[in-house]
């Protein structure tokens, strides 16, 4: 199944200004983690941007090809190795962003980790589902772990990142249950687009907040 | 027992308690306030210098640690880092 032939034909356009959005979210985190590695020389954040920039270019390169779609309808093929290459960059990030929030320290462990799920997804066949089921797995992870350090720090930010998460993972369930209704890729977009809102907001509370205390001071 | 603090707050914690005294400390106070033994505050004092977080000023014999506009500037990216990293709990 090509991933840019599914959804229902009204929403396309806006399922490519959809991505830009949840591309440039993911590449302002990418950003911050790297200014922070700049001044700390601590590696975490440049594996934490790093996550980060593959999920932005995995949308990017889906806005790329949907562009194309309708024009390139009989290359149905390609599309399939494209969204290869898009599952490839995802779950490498997810799975990078468990490693960092997890602190996986051994890599033994850490390769074990990667190797299992790219082999789950790569050989086998309906590799679609499969991918939004392990990215399902892997973000239930990772939302669990935020919402532990939410019940930890007890503060907005800690409770938007854990909510958008939640999203997120919920998201790769309607994605997974697509082929019984279209109407649930628009269902798993819009989660999508939540998620990412809020972490956005995050993000603007972060910078907005801290340039107003440096204006201050 | 507390935990270990790490370098960078440390860094934080000097360059903190300079300003808190309006941008300048005596060395003695300095060693007070950052709660390190008196080698590892010349240490790490010598490090902000060198990064020019941190100058030396000598007024009536007496000597006085100043924070720079670079120290300055590293206390608010710190203060974002610390939230950014707080918020995703690594």
């Amino acid at each position: 199944m090509a991933i840019l032939n599914i959804g229902p034909q009204w929403f396309q356009g806006y399922d490519i200004l959809f991505n830009i959005v949840f591309a440039i979210v993911t590449l302002f985190i990418a950003v911050l983690s790297y200014k922070a590695k700049m001044v700390t020389k601590e590696k975490k954040y440049s594996f934490f941007g790093s996550a980060f920039l593959l999920i932005a270019i995995a949308h990017l390169i889906f806005v790329v090809f949907a562009l194309f779609r309708n024009y390139v309808g009989f290359l149905i093929e390609p599309f399939d190795f494209i969204f290869l290459i898009h599952i490839l960059l995802m779950l490498l990030a997810y799975t990078i962003l468990l490693i960092v929030i997890l602190k996986i320290e051994n890599k033994k462990v850490t390769s074990l980790i990667f190797a299992l799920i790219l082999l789950m997804v790569l050989f086998s066949y309906q590799y679609f589902i499969k991918f939004h089921i392990i990215s399902f797995v892997l973000l239930v992870f990772l939302t669990w772990q935020f919402f532990r350090n939410y019940q930890n720090k007890r503060n907005i930010n800690t409770k938007f990142v854990y909510v958008s998460f939640f999203l997120l993972a919920c998201s790769h369930i309607f994605f997974a249950a697509i082929q019984t209704s279209v109407a649930l890729y628009v269902a798993g977009e819009v989660l999508q687009m939540i998620g990412f809102i809020l972490l956005f907001f995050m993000l603007m509370r972060l910078v907005v907040y801290n340039g107003r205390k440096k204006r201050k001071a | 027992m507390g935990e270990r603090r790490e370098r960078l707050e440390i860094i934080k914690d000097i360059l903190e308690a300079i300003r808190a005294k309006g941008g300048t400390i005596k060395p003695t106070h300095l060693l007070y306030k950052s709660n390190l033994s008196h080698d590892s505050m010349k240490r790490y004092v010598s490090e902000l210098m060198e990064k020019g977080m941190v100058d030396e000023n000598e007024e009536k014999k007496s000597k006085k640690y100043v924070i720079t506009d670079r120290g300055l500037k590293f206390l608010t990216q710190y203060q974002q880092i610390r939230e950014f990293t707080d918020s995703f709990g690594f």
